[in-house]
């Protein structure tokens, strides 16, 4: 994503612009190039026809899991959001000192292999896992908290959370905090103040946020393949089982090209109250 | 693995075609058994290509000279590719039976008899693509302390009033699930093909509350060993596994599935010829009785005489009177069946 250049800002320098190339051209061989094949063979079956895609109505699988990996991704999304929008909050208030130690809590699990977290999770949330032992000890439980969705929002949260704080962060540490006193000075409860200054300036971050969750969310595989059951199974899992098991290339290829058209659709949705360039950089905000 | 060779085909053939899938391009002919240096063979990996290793590819190389490269795991969907894109990068391939059956001459070579010998063999495990590699079961495998009376069958599994707890299913269409369903519905077990789906089902979701699945052999031993399930539809590799690791469960052997593992040559591999002649090594009597001396799967070679100990030889399903009490998964329907089953079965497990 290329910043336009704006009219009265200096021009960029053209040369650098051939620096991208390489990983353009990596880009166009490695990811384009068999997207597009699996595009093709959604359509070329083996003439050209609609048939994967109706097919994908008539199977009686795809449009339940479809239906249930974009409510899964909200789920996750609104929780995402209810739990980073304060811990971000938080981030800008505290001293120098104790942001870094905030901001290590969210990129330290970042770095860690999500495979790893996810069998973590198995192991902390299973019948007689760390957490129902603890619960136990209190006189509740065991509760189910793998193998339904509990485990699959469980996990997938963890994953998608520095996604939600690093951007709203972004958009947070840039808020005037006099803005706030002012409005308070003018006679607005602290309550309103919020809702009327603070909530709408940091709107770009909360769209970024949620936009890079839900996407994200979306092509989810390990996650609910481990923590979950095949009742929670998203559409990753069964282009996987129509690879894997059916050896339907084009159904499975007219399945991803449904993600990819739900994924650029919401981009550009994004795009018209956000930036792109900004809803991304914010993720690598000034530390 | 590309190699540099193959590599360079691949990226020549992107330029110039295009769109255009990439075929028969450098499809090479078979050579003779006796110019193969060295050939590749893809088991599912885990203990199981350990012990291939162990028991198989090691001997035949000290003895033969050709070296076996392993790869892994099987992969279906990379066989069908690599078919059709005509290089050929697999040599042997450790495989479910419905694959090279329901693909014989399409994606599986036949096979040559007068270089494997079938006659020691399970007469319903050959087929003109495929030969065992090893065999097993799926059996009911119950928790003793739980269950002092134990599950009789498939209709106890379903009984959750006689025996409350929780359950579990292997996730797949040929898991197991359907057969077990139709049986503790009262299907004959000469009369469960062509499967009734519906039926099934509807058995099936009798349970369903107290049901979880498994997907992987390892998922299943961790639910025994942790106490996870009450009774389970599992291999009987991996119920030996659990009992060995102190999980308090035992077999039940009534109406276990007899279920085994082939061998098959991908259509158009490089090595076709020595490929036949290796997997008659394999199937012969010595390969397999070290390979259930490195794991318990049983042997699929009637000469095979295994020196293992008790445990092992109690979750053998070779051992007497086993195969009277269960029955045999239908391979040829399954071939035929694969898709509409696993359609079937993934639309009602999600749903």
């Amino acid at each position: 994503m290329s910043d336009q250049p704006v009219p009265g800002r200096r021009r960029p320098v053209r040369g650098p612009a051939g620096f991208v190339l390489p990983a353009l051209v990596l880009l166009l061989v490695v990811m384009m190039w068999p997207l597009l094949q699996l595009l093709y063979r959604s359509f070329m079956t083996p003439s050209f026809s609609l048939d994967k895609y109706r097919g994908l109505l008539t199977d009686g699988v795809s449009v339940t899991i479809l239906t249930r990996t974009i409510v899964m991704s909200l789920i996750v999304t609104v929780v995402t959001l209810l739990l980073a929008y304060p811990y971000a909050y938080a981030m800008t208030k505290v001293t120098p000192r104790t942001r870094a130690v905030l901001m290590a809590l969210v990129l330290l699990p970042f770095w860690t292999s999500l495979m790893a977290r996810t069998f973590a999770w198995l192991v902390l949330l299973q019948d007689t896992g760390v957490v129902n032992s603890l619960l136990g000890s209190v006189g509740v439980g065991p509760l189910s908290l793998i193998r339904n969705t509990t485990g699959v929002t469980i996990g997938m949260t963890q994953v998608l959370l520095p996604f939600m704080v690093l951007p709203l962060y972004g958009t947070m540490s840039k808020i005037d905090s006099r803005l706030m006193t002012a409005a308070v000075s003018l006679g607005a409860p602290a309550r309103v103040a919020f809702r009327r200054v603070y909530l709408p300036l940091s709107m770009p971050g909360v769209v970024a946020g949620l936009t890079l969750v839900f996407i994200m969310s979306l092509g989810f595989y390990i996650t609910p393949q481990i923590l979950g059951s095949p009742q929670q199974a998203m559409i990753s899992q069964l282009i996987a089982t129509k690879i894997d098991r059916l050896l339907d290339f084009g159904a499975a290829g007219a399945l991803s090209a449904v993600l990819i058209v739900i994924t650029l659709l919401l981009l550009a949705l994004m795009s018209r109250v956000v930036k792109p360039s900004e809803a991304l950089g914010a993720a690598g905000a000034e530390e | 693995m590309l190699s540099r060779k193959h590599g360079a085909v691949g990226v020549g053939c992107l330029v110039v075609l295009g769109l255009a899938a990439c075929g028969g391009t450098s499809s090479s002919a078979s050579k003779p058994a006796s110019e193969t240096k060295s050939m590749t063979f893809v088991s599912f990996g885990g203990a199981y290509q350990d012990a291939q290793k162990k028991a198989m590819t090691d001997p035949y190389t000290a003895a033969t000279k050709i070296t076996m490269n392993h790869d892994g795991p099987t992969d279906y969907a990379k066989i069908k590719s690599m078919v059709e894109s005509g290089n050929v990068q697999w040599d042997v391939v450790d495989a479910d039976p419905f694959f090279p059956i329901g693909n014989c001459d399409k994606y599986a070579e036949k096979l040559d008899f007068s270089v494997i010998d079938k006659s020691k063999m399970p007469k319903e495990f050959v087929s003109d693509c495929s030969v065992p590699s090893m065999s097993y079961a799926y059996v009911l495998m119950y928790n003793k302390k739980k269950y002092p009376t134990p599950p009789q069958n498939w209709h106890d599994f379903f009984d959750t009033a006689k025996f409350p707890g929780k359950r579990a299913l292997q996730n797949a269409a040929q898991g197991g699930g359907y057969e077990a369903a139709l049986l503790a519905d009262g299907v004959a077990k000469d009369k469960l093909y062509p499967l009734d789906y519906a039926r099934a089902e509807k058995k099936l979701n009798t349970i369903k509350k107290d049901l979880v699945f498994w997907d992987t052999g390892a998922q299943s031993q961790q639910m025994m060993e942790k106490g996870e399930v009450d009774m389970l539809l599992a291999w009987t590799g991996r119920g030996y596994n659990a009992v060995k690791n102190g999980a308090p469960f035992a077999p039940q052997w009534n109406e276990n599935m007899a279920v085994y593992d082939v061998f098959m040559v991908p259509k158009g591999a490089k090595n076709k010829a020595a490929a036949m002649k290796f997997i008659s090594y394999a199937t012969g009597a010595e390969a397999q009785a070290k390979l259930t001396e490195t794991i318990p799967y049983s042997p699929i070679n009637s000469d095979a005489k295994p020196k293992v100990d008790p445990l092992i030889t109690s979750f053998l399903s070779t051992q007497p009177g086993v195969r009277e009490k269960g029955i045999v998964q239908d391979q040829a329907w399954w071939a035929k069946n694969q898709d509409e089953a696993t359609q079937k079965w993934t639309a009602w497990a999600a749903g």
